[in-house]
């Protein structure tokens, strides 16, 4: 199992935003969530990456949880996430910022590895430039890139197809469902119902805190 | 044990690159340190006749406002482009991150500093560089930029980040800041402070406590 989430409850003062909320991911799937504005989409994701804690119940990711520091490391090095902002340094170029990433995920061959997925997402030309002077199409797609740097178990994206063209999406779509075959897992949000169409093997929707399956 | 020099030099270097990009902590502490001093000097009547005391409290005022200011500037960024967050999605232990930025402001804080001994030399015509002064600042250094980091990265997100991070920070240093005076006064006056041992053994105690206990503390506190 990739992902578990058991009976999760989080809320913020007094916005209860997730309620008994359990999800599972198995490999070679690949789970889309959907849902309006302020459902607790991106909420769920940040449990999921461990950057948010559920006031209840347990997660547990790759059959392990963040509440331990050396199992958190260890999930770390095997995830990838993409949320709402893209996490970059603004004032780096995409090689300075993808080559950082990647050694702090200790990429033995970062040189390569970045240049494998930079030219799948078709970002060659864009390498030498500063983030901060890209288009927020290709500012997502180095986001994406740098997810992928760790070629992960589990990729965890926040509206992949937020800024990006029809042909990026394809792109996207086409990586995701490769993962997915390759035995690797994916959860992402989404709002386009093509696009979770192109490349999910399940949809739910957040209604009330709770998922619901499409 | 290699591994996490290594991630530590690399988080380091990725501070010290970003900052000789956009030179803003230099900027902020070098400028709003020497305004600081060369204000003093202007509308002092004769800055020759400047009390020891009063001339290392303006040295030592003017590296504390503006080194908490700096630090603001140093995190805005971080929490402004999500880049902390993209740090604690890392494999990366939450001390790592503690201390490269630690180390970060240290050397940012260290450099700026000759530059306000040097201007402060030149307005009141006295050497403010010694070995003991030296030896003050980087003990100093180190405990500001250990402060300043955790209290830094609690108030990013505040309003009045500024007005807070002072007002957190300031009385917590008043310890050292005695520490920096004394020594430096007694400098200024061309003579050694005559408890120069046990106050760099308090100051170095101060340190002690302060790194072991925030690094602890910043764990928990960028978790969520």
């Amino acid at each position: 199992m990739l992902l578990e989430v058991s009976n999760i409850k989080k809320s913020f003062q007094d916005n209860l935003v997730l309620e008994n909320l359990s999800l599972s991911l198995d490999l070679e799937e690949s789970i889309c969530i959907t849902g309006s504005n302020g459902s607790g989409k991106s909420t769920l994701l940040k449990i999921c990456s461990g950057l948010l804690h559920p006031d209840q119940g347990a997660v547990n990711v790759l059959e392990k949880s963040f509440l331990s520091q050396s199992q958190g490391l260890e999930i770390r090095r095997r995830i990838g996430v993409l949320l709402h902002s893209n996490m970059l340094y603004p004032t780096y170029t995409v090689r300075q910022n993808l080559y950082l990433f990647a050694k702090i995920l200790g990429i033995i061959e970062y040189k390569s590895r970045v240049g494998e997925i930079v030219e799948r997402l078709g970002l060659d030309d864009s390498m030498d430039k500063e983030v901060q002077k890209l288009s927020n199409g290709n500012k997502r797609k180095v986001g994406l890139c740098k997810s992928l740097l760790n070629d992960p178990d589990l990729l965890i994206i926040d509206e992949p197809e937020s800024n990006l063209d029809a042909e990026s999406l394809k792109t996207i779509a086409g990586i995701l469902t490769d993962r997915a075959t390759s035995g690797k897992g994916n959860l992402f949000t989404s709002h386009s119902v093509e696009f979770s169409a192109l490349c999910s093997t399940k949809s739910f929707k957040i209604s009330s805190g709770s998922l619901v399956l499409l | 044990m290699r591994n996490w020099i290594e991630l530590l030099s690399t988080l380091t270097l990725k501070d010290i690159g970003l900052e000789i990009r956009t030179k803003e902590v230099f900027t902020t502490i070098i400028l709003f340190s020497i305004l600081v001093v060369s204000t003093f000097a202007i509308t002092s009547n004769n800055t020759l006749q400047i009390p020891e005391n009063v001339g290392a409290g303006i040295i030592w005022a003017s590296v504390i406002f503006s080194g908490s200011i700096a630090m603001i500037k140093f995190f805005a960024s971080e929490i402004e482009n999500e880049t902390l967050d993209a740090m604690l999605l890392m494999p990366v232990p939450r001390e790592l991150i503690f201390f490269s930025k630690l180390f970060s402001f240290f050397i940012f804080l260290s450099i700026s500093e000759m530059v306000i001994f040097a201007t402060f030399s030149v307005f009141y015509n006295v050497n403010v560089f010694s070995t003991d002064v030296l030896l003050t600042a980087v003990i100093f250094n180190f405990g500001f930029s250990s402060i300043g980091t955790f209290f830094g990265t609690i108030v990013a997100k505040a309003k009045s980040k500024e007005t807070l991070l002072a007002l957190l920070i300031v009385p917590i240093l008043i310890p050292l800041a005695m520490f920096a005076v004394e020594i430096t006064s007694a400098n200024l006056a061309g003579e050694q402070s005559e408890n120069i041992k046990t106050w760099i053994g308090l100051a170095i105690s101060f340190d002690i406590i302060f790194v072991v206990l925030l690094t602890f503390l910043f764990g928990k506190i960028v978790e969520e």
